[in-house]
């Protein structure tokens, strides 16, 4: 279709505006240029999260996060959130399966303020018994909130320790309540020592700010700092995966079912296949004119809702997870089969009118919107990054996926098609 | 010819009050109820339409305008669904409705073909002649689900359960998805009838935001707008508050394991003339998080909760200040005493003027933060149109804030929170 010209032939790079270099400590920082507002955002990710956990310390990537915020030799618990906040900024923090993140958002005026907080902690961070025990109740309470409360991030976690146990994507990022109880100051002082360092981490400001001016207070707050080595606590346990079924009753207005297949780490080897993947379940419920959409949901009314999880970035083998609810009268086993059967569809008939192009439109155009956010674009390039992958893949995706071709969508469903899968039904609470 | 959009040295037009930048507001031809900030930074147009009715205006078939705007972008023009033809141009189209009113937003990459697809879309959507028998009874069973929904989580029970005892009697008591019996009864005819009194050219407001000049807007509006009906202005009736509790506690029971906590404080609306002085002091209280008298006391201090906060949530005819947490259910008691102190804390309001001075530059400096995108940008244009604030919003807002001392908001908090009639309502176990 020809009714996008501006949109297929426009060309936004972060290329164009990113410098990075690397200080003699093995910082990495990365510089993205973006005035389009007087504001910066200054980030800092550690390669650290809780696929470097093991069994009996789940959780303590999280926690130490929180514990960032409880004081240094040089500020007290609370004071850099304060701060921050006294010069109209906000920050905050966050924890993920390959990296632990914190940003502050502030007046370019205030650039300095935030970099001499953030890299204070960095070394100087102090353990407060008592402070940590009341960080642990809140982490806990977390995890009430946002997992033990909800019925389909329960099941999320059960398919994860069911695919690859308490190892890489396996553990829970909040931890468990057990490990939550059983970590102990010095393994949050083990963790800080062993991962924070400049040597394992990367510095990302995105926005507003005077480049020169920059790189100066960069090397003057970081700069002093030694690298050292980081250790790799993980441990492998050579975990079986069980494609057992998982069944359970819970708080949930219609049946739930989910279809989790084992998926790829990421690289340069294997990208085109992965992308092909990527493409492939968007095409199948990437919006409301993809094929679960229009067939399951308009066409064959057979799906309340459906949805796919799927991150092609991943550092260590991951899961694709293909779900929804069935209608009423319908029964869960038929949704399923549905679902499959969508895959066996597209092998047998291939691609339909203009699907493919729509998706990618799709997919150029949110690429254009990203730009909207200078924190969204660190967040892009700062999860690629503490993952060792490039930021230059977000530059490459659109002639990346431009490739690829029917051919390589059809080898991706047939993965979907022979691979084995977790099934897994949440059903009413009878 | 290819073209490259270099966001760093393009500036958005920014207008500068007391050292402050800010957008600049135009209203499209003089027309006050189209207002444009011109933004060329990217090649991208946002544009909310903002219809001046909600559920409030739902009369006895509570839930039906949420039924209808939900129905608008699924009409069927040649065989195919509006939704869908947006998502071939890479459109991103959403709509939603509250209490006072409802809209529909839409973001799209810029070229003329966009612009006039787009505008000959959302006119479709607006005449809402293509309503479909399909959709409307799939849109049922979705919402259905919701609202069975609705009774399994802690989070949506306490919200609707609150608002029902505290607006009795008034437009805002019911749920904005309404009732299962009702929604359940709904017809095409009801639907239809529903439409035809809420879209009216004189109860529409549109805001645009991005790569578009006046001329294009204004074309773009017209087009949009082409022979829908001028009736008279929908004039809400008044609501009142009638809720005559007396610091009630209104415990739900529900099988959860965190309790969560919601206190309504009777407030203002957002024209009140003591509006800023709230928004200080609830800054102070509950509304700025780290650092805040509630995150201090029931997170810093007691590790009893992950999330506490407060807001002011400004209906068009009344005010609330909103309280929320969760915490384990054994620590609920404890919990609710401490948020009993703070309230008492806020209605003595023995605060430092050094506080309040950080609260009003906190507040101040956070200004330009919360412009620093299209769509912040759109959110904010989009409530200066709804409450008719053009009229030198930004200069007024920084006046008002600077205009704040201690003495006028323990004035304020006298004459504007009605203590007396707080309402409590938990729900959780025992």
């Amino acid at each position: 279709m020809g009714i996008m010209p501006s949109l297929v032939e426009s060309n936004m790079s972060f290329s164009d505006r990113i410098e990075e270099y690397t200080l003699d400590n093995g910082l990495k920082v990365i510089l993205i240029e973006d005035n389009r507002s007087p504001t910066v955002v200054s980030s800092i990710w550690y390669k650290v999260g809780s696929s470097y956990e093991y069994k009996g310390i789940s959780g303590i990537s999280h926690v130490l996060e929180h514990m960032m915020f409880k004081g240094t030799k040089n500020t007290s618990p609370g004071e850099f959130s304060k701060k921050i906040k006294e010069v109209g900024g906000s920050e905050n923090a966050f924890t993920g399966r390959d990296f632990t993140g914190y940003y502050q958002k502030v007046h370019k005026d205030y650039l300095e303020l935030s970099l001499k907080l953030e890299s204070d902690r960095m070394t100087n961070l102090i353990f407060i018994e008592e402070e940590f025990k009341k960080e642990v109740d809140v982490v806990k309470e977390e995890r009430r909130l946002r997992t033990d409360d909800k019925p389909v991030s329960k099941v999320f976690e059960k398919i994860g320790l069911q695919a690859y146990g308490m190892n890489g994507y396996g553990i829970p990022i909040i931890g468990s309540m057990r490990d939550l109880d059983n970590i102990t100051i010095n393994d949050l002082k083990k963790w800080y020592t062993n991962f924070y360092t400049p040597n394992n981490a990367t510095l990302i400001l995105a926005g507003s700010f005077d480049s020169a001016n920059a790189k100066y207070l960069i090397k003057k707050y970081y700069g002093s700092y030694k690298g050292s080595k980081v250790l790799d606590y993980s441990q492998a346990d050579n975990h079986e995966t069980s494609f057992n079924p998982i069944s359970v009753e819970d708080k949930v207005s219609e049946p739930v079912i989910l279809l989790s297949f084992k998926s790829q780490s990421f690289s340069l080897n294997v990208k085109k296949k992965l992308y092909a993947m990527e493409i492939l379940l968007e095409l199948m419920d990437g919006g409301l004119s993809s094929r679960f959409t229009k067939n399951l949901i308009d066409n064959d009314r057979i799906a309340l809702n459906t949805f796919i999880s799927y991150d092609s970035y991943s550092r260590k083998s991951g899961l694709i997870t293909l779900g929804g609810s069935p209608r009423k009268g319908v029964s869960p086993e038929y949704l399923k089969t549905a679902l499959l059967n969508q895959f066996s569809e597209f092998i047998e008939g291939g691609l339909q009118g203009s699907e493919l192009s729509d998706t990618k439109s799709r997919l150029l155009a949110n690429k254009i919107y990203e730009f909207d956010s200078v924190f969204y674009q660190a967040m892009k390039v700062g999860m690629l990054e503490a993952k060792n992958f490039d930021w230059r893949l977000l530059d490459e995706y659109i002639n990346d996926i431009n490739s690829i071709t029917e051919d390589d969508l059809i080898d991706a469903a047939e993965i979907i098609i022979s691979s084995d899968y977790i099934y897994s039904l949440i059903e009413p609470t009878s | 010819m290819k073209q490259v959009f270099h966001i760093f040295w393009i500036f958005i037009a920014l207008f500068s009050t007391y050292g402050m930048s800010h957008p600049n507001i135009e209203a499209v031809k003089t027309n006050t109820n189209y207002l444009l900030i011109q933004e060329s930074s990217l090649p991208i147009v946002d544009i909310e339409i903002s219809i001046n009715s909600g559920s409030k205006d739902d009369g006895s078939l509570k839930g039906i305008t949420n039924y209808s705007i939900e129905l608008l972008h699924q009409q069927k023009i040649n065989e195919e669904k509006i939704i869908h033809s947006f998502e071939k141009i890479g459109a991103s189209y959403s709509s939603s409705v509250n209490r006072d009113s409802s809209s529909l937003s839409i973001r799209f990459i810029k070229n003329s073909y966009n612009i006039d697809f787009v505008s000959n879309k959302l006119n479709e959507i607006l005449k809402a002649d293509n309503l479909d028998v399909e959709s409307l009874e799939y849109t049922r069973e979705v919402i259905i689900n919701d609202i069975i929904s609705r009774d399994l989580s802690p989070a949506s029970i306490i919200a609707y359960k609150a608002d029902e005892e505290f607006f009795t009697g008034t437009g805002y008591s019911h749920p904005v998805s309404g009732y299962k019996n009702i929604i359940e009864d709904i017809d095409i005819a009801d639907i239809q009838k529903h439409l035809k009194n809420i879209i009216n050219i004189n109860n529409i407001k549109i805001s645009i935001v991005g790569d578009i000049n006046e001329n294009e807007a204004a074309s773009f509006i017209s087009r949009s707008l082409y022979n829908i009906p001028v009736h008279k202005k929908n004039i809400s009736t008044i609501n009142k508050l009638n809720y005559k509790g007396n610091g009630m506690l209104n415990n739900i029971s529900h099988d959860s394991n965190q309790t969560h906590i919601s206190i309504y404080i009777p407030s203002i609306t957002r024209k009140h003339k003591n509006y800023y002085n709230m928004l200080v002091a609830n800054y102070i209280f509950g509304g700025s998080g780290f650092g805040s008298m509630l995150m201090q006391e029931i997170r810093e201090k007691n590790g009893l909760a992950y999330s506490v906060y407060s807001y002011l949530l400004p209906y068009n005819d009344i005010g609330i200040l909103k309280i929320g947490m969760q915490t384990e259910t054994k620590n609920t008691k404890k919990a609710l005493n401490i948020l009993k102190n703070e309230i008492n804390k806020l209605e003595i309001f023995d605060i430092s003027n050094q506080t309040i001075q950080k609260a009003k530059t906190g507040l101040l400096k956070s200004f330009e933060s919360r412009l620093d995108t299209n769509k912040k940008m759109l959110r904010n244009l989009s409530a200066i149109n709804y409450y008719d604030m053009h009229d030198d919003y930004f200069e007024n807002y920084i006046k008002g804030i600077n205009s704040v001392t201690k003495e006028s908001i323990i004035s304020s908090l006298k004459s504007d929170l009605d203590f007396d009639k707080i309402l409590v309502t938990t729900v959780g176990n025992n």
